[in-house]
């Protein structure tokens, strides 16, 4: 196990380790786009009556993956675009979908996860994306935190009160895969994670792993590389959460469906930042009513560092959420900001003297904190790459467009964890650079490799 | 604060696109830049970002080379504020006028360029020859690549190579005995015709007629030499916190003077007549202020952690060789050139190599 770089951002507003309960909504807002998956293919009418568990549609796409209804109601489509609208709602026992009805297609258990709506929960652990279920799996990776501040629930909020559970989840999921089941649980000292050590000793196919309490070594592909797993054609490495392992449990051994999410609600502009759990298609209206600060700021589902802006396109919970993170919006501009002491700021070079503030967080905002330069050469970006790639090195490759030299500088390892554009100090976007380039070079250089070989075949 | 900020925000339109003053841009971007911070927001992930940017970066070299600033003016005198004055408004035109002609913002690198420029000539120079040497690093050494980032060699030492060329006489004959304690100069103003009366040779010359001076007057400053070099105490103190605060890179600072310490032990112990003590190298001249201050250049130094070891190496095995087998008798500033020289390929070696490596990896 070889895990390098990497840094921690001391955000403010860490939620509460405690879960609430949201008051039951008057209606759901269910997004038919999620992070990977497209539910493009409705299955219900306008007006349409349906039952807790019904299928509303699925991604024809992704393995027809379903969007389940989460409650009993009222089908109202094209009320709001882009998301299924559910009114009239009364709280029921889910339908479970019959083993008869559904057209077999993968192992029952797997069928199974894929009719409850569970498999959302999996990762493909070197691409991110949903794992084919017709697929064997060589290794499951499975991350008990989440690193990224504040991406998704804290895991020891999620297991301290289902150890059993999640201990259960484990042997479910691994009948599920060929290889072994590494489980990544931080090099801490606390008792949850000597539990769960003690618990996972007597597991013949279950493996723990330790790993550095550090942003992104929960990354599932920083993960994989680090335990030698690769990329092979025809096979899979499932990466998933404790989330996903309770979701697992909950659906192999109760028949449980994938209708609520615990997610975290933190950052500097959230007043009470906690955990919420929700049904699927709670309004984000009312998630968020009264616990942000009056002024402007983004919304972003996601951590800070990979998430996306929630914009007109989201208005509910949706199946993938996992977080919202919340920024204030930079409200004032500072004087002479650049000779200040720098109490009130950490920085990953120690160029401010809040090295010597015990331990703190800081009210981020979503000021880009100075001018776009060029680079410098400072070599923090190599220092904190988790993937040991060279970001500054390829972006001035990219200045060149030499998409051939930066395919050979192994640009496709990137994680896309973001630190690297976090802490350039000539603000230059080199995630989004680095991602675009390995966009170009799949559509420019790999899409013709293939041609060339049939016509020298042919 | 607020009066000034609603004056920028005034006068802005004047300098945008259609405005009046369109040309004049850069001038009130860096202007505005000068008093407040960016009000740029980020767009995408990341949404948040680290405070430290390039204006910081670039204060910190400056914060770090005050204490050499207070010494060469308690030893040499107010004088070397003059030059300073002359260093950033002649170098401060050049870049101006390179941000207008290419629409270009101001950038802070020149910050640490005109600080830096005076405290490497002798503290006589004349006020133009000051001007001459700073115009020239500046266009030559850096607004000819393409401005700040993009420049191969140092700019200071691209203009202090350039003087020593062109303005031999004045450059090797400037050097005055530092002030005594406990007022140094502190209220002397040295002109150039002043200084026939109290001229000092630096301890390099000394060395070659066989005079190697004593360790702590150089160690706190009692020595000549150029401006900011004399307290190698003063320098030290400003250089490891540049370090500490990783603008600075250990790893070449490191490379330059253990290099200079082996380098030099090994020829004082074959032949102590004809070379000088190895401490006494570490102390004499430039070294100290060209591997703390000048050689540390992120831009002009290769990029990878062993290459910093290499090209620091490099550096100290010139100055050695330069000094004891050249006709020149410091070397620093043309070792740490052809080091600049070097680092592209350096680069190209080891980046090369770890590429080949992540390509082994899959």
């Amino acid at each position: 196990m070889k895990l390098r770089g990497g840094y921690n951002i001391r955000l403010a507003g860490r939620p509460a380790g405690r879960i609430d309960a949201l008051a039951e909504p008057a209606l759901l807002l269910l997004p038919q786009r999620t992070r990977r998956l497209r539910f493009n293919q409705v299955l219900v009418e306008n007006g349409q009556d349906v039952r807790c568990g019904d299928v509303l549609a699925v991604d024809s796409d992704h393995f027809g993956l379903p969007l389940l209804s989460p409650r009993d109601g009222t089908v109202r489509l094209r009320a709001h675009r882009g998301h299924i609208t559910l009114e009239g709602l009364t709280v029921a026992p889910p339908q479970v979908p019959s083993a008869e009805v559904s057209d077999r297609s993968y192992d029952p258990q797997r069928q199974l996860l894929v009719d409850l709506g569970v498999w959302s929960y999996l990762f493909d652990a070197h691409s991110a994306a949903i794992p084919d279920p017709a697929q064997p799996a060589t290794a499951a990776i499975v991350a008990t935190t989440h690193l990224e501040p504040f991406a998704g629930p804290r895991g020891n909020l999620q297991l301290v009160k289902s150890l059993e559970d999640f201990l259960r989840g484990l042997d479910l999921l691994a009948s599920l895969v060929e290889g072994t089941v590494y489980v990544a649980v931080p090099r801490t000292g606390g008792q949850l994670t000597a539990r769960l050590r003690q618990g996972l000793a007597s597991k013949p196919r279950i493996e723990p792993i330790a790993i550095p309490l550090r942003y992104p070594m929960d990354h599932f592909n920083v993960l994989a590389r680090a335990l030698g797993l690769s990329p092979c054609r025809g096979r899979t490495v499932w990466g998933l959460r404790t989330e996903g392992v309770l979701a697992i449990d909950q659906a192999l051994t109760r028949r449980q469906p994938l209708l609520e999410r615990v997610v975290s609600l933190g950052g500097s502009g959230v007043v009470e930042p906690v955990h919420l759990r929700a049904p699927l298609g709670y309004p984000l209206d009312g998630l968020l009513a009264g616990r942000l600060a009056e002024q402007p700021l983004r919304i972003i589902d996601g951590g800070i560092l990979n998430g996306d802006p929630v914009g007109e396109r989201q208005l509910g919970l949706s199946v993938e959420s996992t977080g919202f993170t919340v920024l204030l919006e930079p409200t004032r501009r500072e004087l002479f900001g650049f000779i200040r002491t720098g109490l009130d700021r950490i920085s990953y070079s120690n160029c401010f003297l809040s090295v010597f503030r015990p331990r703190y967080a800081e009210p981020l905002t979503t000021a880009l904190r100075g001018e776009h330069r060029p680079c410098i050469g400072c070599g923090f970006c190599e220092e904190l790459c988790p993937a040991g790639i060279m970001p500054h090195w390829i972006h001035k490759l990219a200045y060149q467009d030499a998409l051939e030299e930066i395919d050979r500088s192994g640009s496709h390892k990137c994680v896309a964890c973001g630190l690297c554009s976090y802490v350039c100090p000539s603000k230059l976007d080199l995630r989004r650079e680095i991602l675009e380039a390995n966009e170009a070079i799949r559509r420019d250089l790999h899409v013709a490799e293939p041609a060339e070989t049939e016509e020298v075949a042919g | 604060m607020k009066l000034l900020e609603t004056l920028f925000d005034r006068t802005r339109p004047l300098f945008e696109k259609g405005g009046r003053w369109n040309r004049l841009r850069p001038l009130a971007q860096g202007a505005e830049a000068f008093f407040f911070g960016s009000n740029e927001q980020t767009h995408a992930a990341p949404h948040a970002r680290d405070p430290l940017d390039s204006k910081r970066f670039m204060m910190m070299v400056i914060i770090a080379l005050s204490p050499a600033l207070f010494a060469s003016i308690y030893f040499f005198g107010w004088r070397v504020l003059a030059m300073m004055g002359v260093s950033y408004i002649a170098g401060g035109i050049v870049e101006v006028a390179f941000a207008i002609i290419r629409k270009k913002d101001i950038h802070e690198g020149f910050f640490v360029t005109g600080f830096l420029f005076p405290l490497v000539v002798p503290p006589t120079t004349p006020l133009w020859i000051v001007a001459v040497g700073v115009v020239f690093g500046v266009l030559v050494g850096k607004e000819v690549f393409g401005g700040t980032g993009r420049n191969l060699f140092n700019p200071v030492l691209v203009g202090r190579a350039f003087l020593a060329v062109a303005y031999p006489r004045p450059l090797a004959s400037g050097f005055v005995i530092p002030g005594q304690w406990p007022w140094g100069r502190l209220t002397q103003y040295i002109a150039p015709t002043d200084v026939d009366a109290i001229s000092g040779a630096t301890p390099l010359v000394l060395g070659r007629q066989g005079e190697y001076g004593n360790l702590i007057d150089m160690l706190l400053g009692g020595i000549s030499g150029s401006a900011g070099e004399t307290s190698a105490l003063a320098i030290l103190i400003g250089g490891v916190f540049l370090c500490l605060v990783r603008v600075a890179n250990y790893r070449t600072v490191a490379g330059i003077l253990g290099s200079v310490l082996v380098f030099s032990t090994i020829l004082h112990l074959a032949d102590p007549a004809r070379f000088g003590p190895p401490l006494w190298h570490l102390f004499a001249g430039g070294l100290f202020l060209g591997a703390f201050f000048m050689a540390t250049d992120p831009v002009t130094s290769p990029a990878t952690d062993i290459g910093k070891w290499v090209y620091g190496m490099l550096i100290g095995t010139l100055v050695v060789l330069i000094r004891n087998f050249s006709g020149w008798v410091e070397g620093v500033m043309f070792a740490i050139l052809l080091g600049n020289l070097a680092s592209p390929l350096i680069d190209e070696i080891f980046i090369g190599m770890r590429i080949r490596r992540l390509q082994r990896e899959g």
